[in-house]
């Protein structure tokens, strides 16, 4: 049997790396245009109170499990496992959207000549290899990545207040245009991306070596997250103004161009697709990772490797065959599926699974009560 | 994971065969420096100072530059059309300059030229932007440099040079050009220059055998837009308050007369602030300045005592009053031209919110010539050089 | 080998080995009482006994043998009452005697006894302690160990005196009989590990130990990676750094390195010249950052040119591009072929007998300085950027980092030359996840970094001042891999 175990800071800054993913270098929140900060803020307020759920799910499901089984213990074992194989094949769905996200990136910023499936295939080809090994190399090489992602980070917005661009003004006034643009940015895009995809990591509490230490200071991981973006739309803001941030589709990497220290230290776009492809690649893998899992499962196999490479390949013919134009992929991506798709998965069924199973706790403890007396 | 591995050789086959990657030997590539656009009629003519490296240790007579031109409806196009006439492969990746050209800019806007420039994943967003005044772009590229190789890095550098030292002009990316130009409570300015001299000597190698240059180029005022088409021009002085009202002022020199007689004084510039508060008065805004200027005194022309600290007033006054009347010029100047260059509009919008939205869509057409203007100027002389003389 | 019931006579032992000329047989008489006089063979192999002793505490007590007192048990007394020899056994089986003969020992059979005697005499040549070459400081002690077992363990003796150190021997190989040793402290050791590398030990089956390498390959965990999983030092001070820290070393005979394990990845950037100087820190951190400039500058320089010229400084590009002018290869060959015959060089200068070596550094530097440029055929940019990874290469304290580090290189030089900036980007995730996935033994390679235990982390990037830094790591341990995983 593999020792499969991570413990609390390694899933943390998996979980720093899965919700910055690809949310930096897209324009998070600019429907409320200069407030978009204050939009990122409440939605992430309102992201430590969803993963604070889907803890609450876990634990009630009885900690330990599979997601499945915690499906299947809701359910009732027919219906679970149905729920449970659309739930992967939604994590298979999302893997397909990031790895198309992340090559339009490429294309668009370094690479502008190659075809998108060598993106697309070379970032799966690496994900095949990161889901061979296991869980605590996962684990391990994500505090790797989210050391070298945040010292990155923090250069950069070290040096970024420093440009004679930057005009906090640019950013006044607050609340220009009341709050509506700001509740139109944050119902249903910004808590169900990228803060409701945390659901994914109900998965990964069966490995943890304390679930108790991880509940406690986890919510810590999604609060880094959301301050980094509030920094970074700050930041787009601020150089780019409102009217033009809008505009552009991926603003951070604009105002990247701008650093210049000294006139040396310039061209830092290297580093902005250093960050995203680091959290695309997470990403992607989180998703696989745990879709494999769940098939495997499902399908009873012994070890998962057998199923990597199916998984994998519907995931590229998925992103190959039906990303290929930007803007319907954006739109799809930010208008259709928070609102149709992701507010299913991620708040619906969830929520329906915790009142059931808080329910049959209840129930139990009654039950208990009823026989002592 | 021996089937990953089959997997990943088979994939590295195909993408070097099928993937289309696109790489250029730097002997393959020709890069771009510098770009023109006019405007010709219904087309876009655009110019491209192209590189033309020397091998090493084998100097040949090529000049380090080519300029290559060309005419079509769209800038794209235009710009794809040069291969028929190069040998290498156009790669706007170490383009620093882009200069366009008055045609533009008096006709149909500089919002095309612009909105290319942003759009292009090739062209770095740190690009100098200039306007033409009297001359086409296409001449202004074909200008030879004096202390330079490259005709345009002598433009860039004298650009970043008069920046820092003279103030009069400042960089601008086409970033900020275009929230400059989408804003409503500014418009846009663009830093201009100008040939003096003759142009076809310009562009001759020729003149290089001269000790005093003839024919060069020379940044001359700022050129005011309304939206993104010209609506009129700053001389010298003018520029120069203006990056003094916007508070980017580096180090200068002011000027001034102490007397009737037109003695002058100057003084270096080392440090200056600007703060303006904005409100609407029921529908007349007004709008108080405050400058203040720090500087060691530079030169002395003037039959003044400085060993007292009267002198040293006197000096600060005068030279008070004076950057007082160019900073009304110049809002005179915005004033007449109805073009809210200075950001009066963006101001209010933070000061008096509601107000502003009231107001927004006729601001510049009719609220702005109505504004009222308290301005104050504060100097202080902080050192007067090594020796305290006077005439 | 005769069958346990072979008696032990001088003539059988010189038939089983062959009738070795140097194989001495030395007859005695033994003067008993009453006129009783038993026969006595002194066999020895000369060369690896010492003849003095034999001679000396062997022979003559033997001959001096008095009369006068009756003997009950000859063998007995032989045992503990004549033989002066500072080491004697008795032996029952013949394949112990060929056994101790082979190794060096002098074995008394006396008539008409089937046991034997066996005395340690054993003088082995060796090679005198020099200076460790594999790696060099300088400030610090300069001994090496050698090839001979015994003398290496002396060596270890002398620098940690210590009841509680353990050594253990063991012998490998079915044909040539060697022994290894492994060293460790009991108390601070790692049980877990040690029980895993016993476990190994009884894995080897191999014909021959010629090195440490037959011994290393065995019970190193099997993953497929250039990285080492084992430290291989030769210096005693390292040796003993290592085993104080409550690692294990094994010291092969006729190897002059040790080995430690477990080996995880920041000990091979450890370097003894850290601790000897006072603010040692500082260079190690040189040293990372040169390691890191000898694998990525070959491959940012090839990328940055051939598919980013907009990244770099302008005027940058303006002298390569003139540089490119006219260079008829294109930049990924010229790279290769340049660290290819690089490598050479380097292969070159190691083989060649040593007068040689200067004429190698004179051609490589004409041909490759000087003509490869006036040539034509490649830019100076190439080589700058080649000797530049070289160089950066060589700060590695440990030989087997340096080889993992230059077949890295090739491989991002490869992968930069197709998929550019991405590409090196995607190469040097694909290597962080490769890293961390190593174990040796079981504990993480990348310990104590990643996983992260903040109590250890005084001695990892920067050394801290000795009085904070803490003998005692807790290594966390995994499934360690045996055997071949798919």
């Amino acid at each position: 049997m593999e020792i499969k175990k991570i413990d609390t800071l390694e899933l943390a800054s998996m979980i720093i790396l899965f919700q910055l993913g690809s949310s930096i270098v897209l324009g998070m929140g600019m429907e409320a245009k200069k407030d978009a900060w204050m939009a990122i803020g409440i939605a992430t307020v309102i992201g430590i109170a969803i993963h604070f759920c889907y803890i609450a799910l876990y634990r009630a499901g009885g900690s330990g499990k599979t997601f499945t089984r915690i499906l299947q213990d809701a359910f009732s074992r027919p219906i679970g496992v149905i729920i449970a194989t659309l739930y992967y094949l939604y994590f298979l769905y999302l893997a397909a959207r990031v790895t198309g996200d992340f090559a339009f990136f490429i294309n668009e910023v370094i690479l502008w000549s190659v075809s998108a499936w060598v993106i697309k295939l070379s970032i799966l080809l690496l994900v095949a290899y990161v889901c061979y090994l296991d869980i605590e190399t996962l684990g391990r090489s994500s505090q790797a990545l989210t050391l070298i992602m945040l010292t990155f980070l923090i250069l950069v917005i070290v040096f970024m207040f420093f440009l004679k661009d930057f005009h906090w003004n640019n950013l006044r006034p607050i609340l220009e245009e009341g709050y509506s643009p700001i509740i139109k940015a944050v119902f249903p895009t910004l808590i169900t991306f990228p803060f409701g995809e945390v659901i994914v990591f109900i998965c990964y509490y069966q490995y943890l070596t304390k679930f108790s230490t991880f509940q406690k200071h986890s919510w810590m991981a999604v609060l880094i997250s959301g301050l980094t973006l509030i920094i970074i739309a700050v930041l787009n803001v601020g150089l780019l103004t409102a009217d033009l941030a809008e505009y552009f589709t991926f603003p951070f990497m604009k105002t990247i161009e701008h650093i210049n220290f000294l006139n040396f230290i310039r061209h830092l776009e290297l580093l902005a697709v250093l960050v995203f492809t680091i959290g695309g690649l997470i990403k992607i893998t989180i998703f696989s990772y745990a879709g494999i899992q769940g098939l495997a499962g499902i399908f009873k196999l012994k070890k998962k490797q057998k199923m990597i490479i199916p998984f994998l390949l519907v995931v590229y013919i998925i992103s190959a065959a039906f990303m290929n134009n930007f803007i319907v992929h954006l739109y799809i991506g930010l208008k259709i599926v928070p609102l149709y798709v992701h507010l299913v998965f991620q708040f619906l069924i969830p929520m329906l699974c915790l009142v059931i199973l808080l329910a049959k706790i209840m129930v139990k403890k009654r039950k208990r009560r009823a026989v002592k007396t | 994971m021996k089937t990953l591995g089959i997997i990943a050789l088979l994939s590295l086959f195909a993408i070097l065969s099928l993937g289309n990657i696109n790489r250029n030997e730097l002997n393959e590539v020709a890069l771009v420096y510098a770009i023109g656009i006019d405007r010709e009629s219904d087309n876009y003519v655009v110019s491209l100072q192209v590189i033309n490296p020397q091998p090493l240790n084998n100097p040949t007579d090529k000049l380090p530059v080519v300029v290559y031109d060309t005419k079509a409806k769209s800038m794209g196009k235009a710009i794809e059309m040069v291969s028929r006439k190069i040998s290498r492969q156009l790669s706007p990746a170490q383009v620093q300059l882009i200069i366009i050209g008055e045609s533009v800019a008096e006709t149909i806007g500089i919002n095309g030229v612009l909105n290319y420039i942003l759009r292009e994943p090739g062209l770095s967003s740190m690009l100098d932007i200039l306007i033409t005044k009297d001359i086409s772009a296409w001449d202004a590229l074909k200008v030879i440099p004096f202390m330079e190789d490259i005709p345009g890095s002598e433009i860039v550098k004298t650009l970043e040079n008069t920046e820092v030292n003279w103030g009069s002009h400042q960089r601008i990316f086409p970033t900020q050009l275009k929230a400059e130009i989408l804003s409503r409570g500014k418009e846009a300015i663009v830093p201009t220059i100008m040939l003096i001299g003759d142009k076809k000597t310009a562009g001759e190698k020729a003149i290089l055998e001269t000790i005093s240059p003839n024919a060069y180029l020379e940044l001359s005022g700022l050129t005011v837009m309304n939206e993104d088409k010209k609506a009129g021009w700053l001389n010298d002085n003018q520029s120069r308050s203006y990056y003094l009202i916007k508070g980017s002022l580096k180090n200068s020199y002011f000027s001034s007369y102490c007397s009737a007689q037109k003695e002058e004084f100057g003084l270096t510039i080392i440090h200056s602030k600007t703060s303006i508060d904005g409100k609407m008065n029921n529908g007349k805004p007004q709008f108080k300045i405050n400058v203040d200027l720090v500087g060691d005194l530079d030169e002395l022309n003037c039959d003044m005592d400085l060993t007292k600290p009267d002198g040293i007033k006197k000096i600060e006054k005068l030279m008070e009053k004076d950057i007082e009347a160019s900073i009304k010029d110049l809002i005179v100047q915005s004033q007449t031209l109805n073009c809210d260059f200075i950001g009066f509009g963006d101001i209010l919008r933070i000061d008096d919110k509601s107000n502003w939205k009231k107001y927004e869509k006729i601001w510049q057409k009719e609220i702005f010539s109505t504004s009222k203007f308290e301005i104050t100027a504060n100097v202080t002389v902080r050192n007067y050089g090594d020796i305290n003389i006077s005439d | 080998m005769g069958a346990s019931l072979k008696g032990i006579s001088a003539d059988n032992i010189k038939a089983s080995l062959g009738n070795p000329d140097d194989l001495n047989v030395r007859s005695i008489t033994l003067n008993l009482l009453m006129e009783n006089r038993l026969e006595c063979s002194i066999v020895f192999i000369a060369g690896i006994a010492d003849e003095k002793e034999i001679e000396n505490f062997i022979i003559k007590p033997l001959q001096q043998l008095s009369p006068a007192v009756e003997i009950k048990d000859i063998l007995l007394t032989v045992q503990k009452e004549i033989i002066q020899a500072k080491s004697i056994a008795t032996l029952h089986l013949y394949k112990d005697a060929i056994h101790d003969v082979l190794n060096g020992k002098t074995i008394v059979i006396i008539e008409g006894i089937n046991d034997v005697l066996s005395i340690d005499v054993a003088k082995w040549k060796e090679r005198s302690l020099t200076e460790a070459e594999g790696q060099r400081v300088t400030k610090g002690p300069l001994i090496g160990f050698n090839e001979n077992l015994a003398t290496n363990i002396a060596i270890m003796r002398h620098a940690i005196k210590n009841e509680q150190l353990r050594l253990e021997n063991y012998t490998f190989g079915s044909l040539t009989n060697t022994n290894i040793c492994i060293i460790y402290l009991e108390q601070s050791v790692d049980k877990t590990i040690l029980a895993e590398l016993k476990k190994r030990l009884t894995k080897i089956k191999s014909s021959k130990i010629l090195d440490a390498n037959y011994v290393e390959e065995y019970i190193r965990d099997q993953f497929l990676t250039p990285f080492p999983l084992i430290l291989t030092t030769d210096r005693p001070d390292v040796l003993t750094g290592e085993i104080t820290d409550g690692k294990i070393a094994i010291l092969v005979e006729g190897t002059p390195y040790a080995l430690v394990i477990p080996a995880l990845f920041l000990q091979f950037l450890q370097s003894p010249d850290d601790y000897y100087f006072v603010n040692g820190g500082v260079t190690r951190l040189l040293r990372i950052l040169a390691l890191t400039l000898a694998i990525y500058l070959p491959a940012f320089y090839l990328a940055f040119v051939t598919y980013h010229p907009g990244l770099l400084p302008f005027d940058l590009i303006l002298s390569l591009a003139s540089q490119r002018e006219g260079k008829p290869l294109p930049l990924v060959v010229e790279l290769l072929l340049f660290m290819f015959l690089f490598q050479i060089i380097i292969e070159g200068a190691l083989r060649l007998p040593k007068g040689l070596v200067s004429v190698v550094s004179i051609v490589g530097t004409i041909i490759i300085g000087q003509s490869a440029v006036e040539a034509g055929l490649v830019q100076p940019a190439t080589l700058l950027v080649v000797s530049m990874s070289y160089i950066f290469s060589f700060v590695a304290p440990i030989m087997t980092l340096a080889t993992a580090v230059r077949t890295l290189r090739y491989g991002f030089i490869l992968i930069a030359a197709f998929l550019g900036l991405y590409g090196i980007i995607l190469a040097t995730l694909a290597l962080v996840f490769h890293l961390n996935h190593l174990r040796s033994f079981g504990v993480p390679y990348f310990s104590p970094l990643f996983p992260f235990n903040p109590k250890d982390q005084k001695d990892t990037i920067y050394r801290f001042p000795l009085r904070k830094l803490t003998n005692k790591h807790q290594f966390q341990h995994e499934e360690p891999v045996s055997k071949k995983r798919e």
